[in-house]
């Protein structure tokens, strides 16, 4: 099977001042085409909300395929000890198999309890409620129910995982501010900012220091026959993430 | 006894018993419950903290370039001085955020709102509002730094620019960033009321959002007391740090501040008390009051005792617009002519309403009675209501031979707060029964 690169990591960013639901779970999101952690300003002020990566790639058989969302990055060891999944929240990993960019199945997420001691609930992968920025939780097809940082499902159905793991995103941070001293918009009181890189490449091997490592995330990793995910499709998937409230 | 009068005592024994459970026993093992809780969450908190200023400091060390560890720690070391109101804290973020200022100086405003704050707390407030205009300027649209100016804005007496600044902040003033320094302007302006309303929403917006840290929705209570507590409503004051104190229980703020209530209601054992739990963020005022309570209680040892430790304290840690120093001279007479030249030399860099009416005093009390009624009147050109200022001013026409006038301050005094002060509001009171 092939993966179009081109959506490992589209994602859609929820509107973070959204009126909570959270009973019926219905969200309304904005989409922004982004990646990677701390994009706006509204996912630094709610780190719960924040994306970080999505990937996807093959799994333990030629069959199955792994999918994986991070959030909340940065979580350092200390906090770690108390780190939980945002109760308020729906957690999404969308999969298109058509390639029309609209989600023909996802893999919903979503949490009780505090801490480290949460239970997650998988529902899918499911046909959505509903395509786009509104959706409810799922209600019919499989589900995988248990305790937050265990390994839980089957290893030749579906195995998922949710909860601390070292972030495995790589990054430079304090060279790529000195190739790009400020990521400006085009217009705006910001595109006036000062356009002076003091850098032009990323320090050698030996000196580069990856910002990320140490770091915790939360994340959701789920391991599954890539049958489940294709159904009668191109073969071809597009993968996303969402959270929302 | 009888069978049936012995059951029916045992009876009454036991429903009394039920009722003494029911009634006191069992919301205070509630209360004790919910105070075990809080202080647990409040040291676990301060752990994780502890914690993550060793790991960004590590990190620092490991990477001499990065601004971004030097940032993080600054910020965690910022907001352990603001708990405990370490001087020591505040000195080493200000340090780290100049670290990462200068490993960085683009996209790096974490570090920049961390060196104004640290500034700030330390009376630097020249160089706290020319950071703090520099983070504005490279980022007009962030609420953070333009509420940040505007607070440095109204410390500084600049009551105009600042009211520009919130101004442009008007979409987001109930903001927890915003809300808690606009109601501080809105009580320079004289708008008391309305500036408690908005305090008492920010803390309900504080205790909404659940998590928070304890040291922070602490502080929210504090301010809502303490605006209760400068405008005579010394119950409702009360019932806030109680809850509070439930949620912090060991906060030196609320303590301290329980104890200016307590001073206030002229219950020194209480003020005493209260005193004890202050710990180490033991500020000036708290330290004096002390003494003020040792001496209403007659024993003047214990009380030249700590008026002896506030000098000691003050000058171990000389810091520049000490208003809470200038002004325990002043309350004492002491060292009146080098307090005068202090206020004098600072009143030029910080015009403020706080800094005029001291050195209104502060001119009274060196005779120069012109200049005291110059300096009241800056100080009351604001509109600011508060009992003190009124005090002062009631003081200085007094000192002119406006006796009429005097009355009408003292009387002004009271009615804003009949509590303003734990001496000179009986002291206000005592001028106006003379006549």
């Amino acid at each position: 099977m092939s993966l179009s690169l081109s959506s490992l990591r589209r994602r859609v960013t929820p509107r973070a001042l959204g009126a909570s639901v959270a009973l019926a779970l219905a969200a309304t999101t904005t989409a922004v085409l982004a990646s990677d952690h701390q994009d706006t300003p509204e996912v630094e002020l709610s780190p719960r909300m924040d994306i970080n990566d999505v990937y996807a790639f093959p799994g333990s058989s030629a069959d199955r395929m792994v999918l994986v969302m991070t959030t909340s990055s940065p979580i350092t060891p200390a906090q770690g000890a108390t780190a939980g999944f945002d109760t308020n929240l729906l957690y999404q990993l969308k999969v298109d198999n058509t390639g029309d960019g609209v989600e023909d199945r996802v893999l919903q997420f979503t949490f009780t309890g505090s801490g480290p001691s949460q239970q997650v609930t998988m529902r899918g992968p499911v046909a959505p409620n509903q395509t786009g920025q509104m959706t409810t939780v799922v209600t019919s097809g499989p589900t995988v129910t248990g305790a937050t940082n265990t390994n839980l499902g089957s290893a030749t159905g579906v195995q998922l995982f949710a909860g601390l793991r070292d972030d495995p995103f790589f990054l430079d941070l304090e060279q790529f501010f000195r190739i790009i001293p400020d990521r400006k918009p085009a217009t705006g009181p910001l595109s006036q900012l000062p356009d002076t890189p003091s850098a032009s490449g990323w320090r050698p091997v030996g000196q580069a220091v990856d910002f990320l490592r140490g770091l915790n995330t939360l994340a959701f990793v789920v391991e599954l026959p890539a049958s489940q995910l294709t159904g009668t499709g191109t073969g071809k998937i597009g993968v996303w993430g969402t959270i929302s409230r | 006894m009888s069978t049936r009068r012995s059951a029916t005592v045992l009876l009454l024994a036991a429903a009394s018993a039920a009722a003494i459970w029911s009634g006191y026993v069992r919301p205070m093992q509630r209360l004790q419950a919910a105070e075990a809780a809080s202080r647990e969450r409040t040291q676990l908190e301060q752990h994780i903290r502890t914690e993550d200023i060793a790991f960004w400091m590590k990190r620092a060390s490991e990477d001499p370039q990065s601004a971004e560890d030097r940032a993080m720690a600054a910020g965690l070391l910022l907001q352990r001085a603001r708990e405990g109101g370490g001087l020591d804290d505040y000195r080493a973020a200000e340090a780290l955020a100049r670290e990462a200022l200068a490993l960085r100086g683009e996209r790096n405003g974490k570090a920049g709102l961390v060196l104004a704050s640290a500034l700030l707390a330390q009376h630097l407030f020249p160089e706290a509002l020319a950071t703090a205009t520099d983070l504005v300027k490279a980022s007009p649209e962030a609420t953070a730094y333009r509420s940040l100016l505007a607070e440095l804005l109204v410390e500084m007496g600049r009551y105009d620019e600042a009211g520009a600044q919130f101004d442009s902040l008007a979409a987001v003033r109930r903001s927890l960033s915003v809300a808690p320094r606009y109601a501080r302007y809105l009580e320079f302006r004289g708008e008391n009321d309305r500036a408690r309303r908005v305090l008492i929403e920010a803390r309900g917006e504080a205790l909404a959002q659940g998590n928070l840290p304890r040291e922070q929705v602490a502080w929210f209570a504090l301010r809502v007391a303490d605006i209760h507590l400068r405008n005579g409503r010394l119950d409702v004051a009360e019932r806030v740090l109680e809850e509070g104190l439930r949620d912090a229980p060991d906060d030196g703020r609320l303590w301290a501040l329980m104890a200016r209530l307590h001073a206030a209601r002229g219950d020194w054992e209480r003020t005493l008390e209260a005193v004890d739990r202050v710990g180490d963020s033991m500020d000036i005022v708290t330290r004096s009051l002390a003494g003020d309570a040792w001496a209403a209680l007659g024993d003047s040892a214990r009380a030249r005792e700590a008026w002896h430790a506030t000098e000691q304290q003050a000058l171990a840690n000389p810091e520049p617009f000490n208003r809470q120093w200038t002004m325990f001279h002043l309350e004492r007479g002491m060292d009146l002519n080098a307090t005068r030249a202090l206020l004098e030399q600072e009143i030029h860099v910080r015009t403020d309403v706080f800094g005029w009416a001291q050195l209104a005093w502060a001119r009274l009390q060196t005779g120069d009675v012109p200049g005291a009624q110059d300096a009241i009147a800056r100080a009351m050109a604001t509109g600011t209501q508060d009992g003190w200022l009124f005090y002062v001013a009631g003081l200085v026409a007094e000192g002119a031979g406006d006796d009429v006038t005097a009355r009408r301050w003292f009387e002004r005094a009271l009615g804003v707060n009949p509590h303003f002060h734990h001496r000179y509001a009986d002291d206000a009171r005592g001028r106006l029964a003379r006549d």
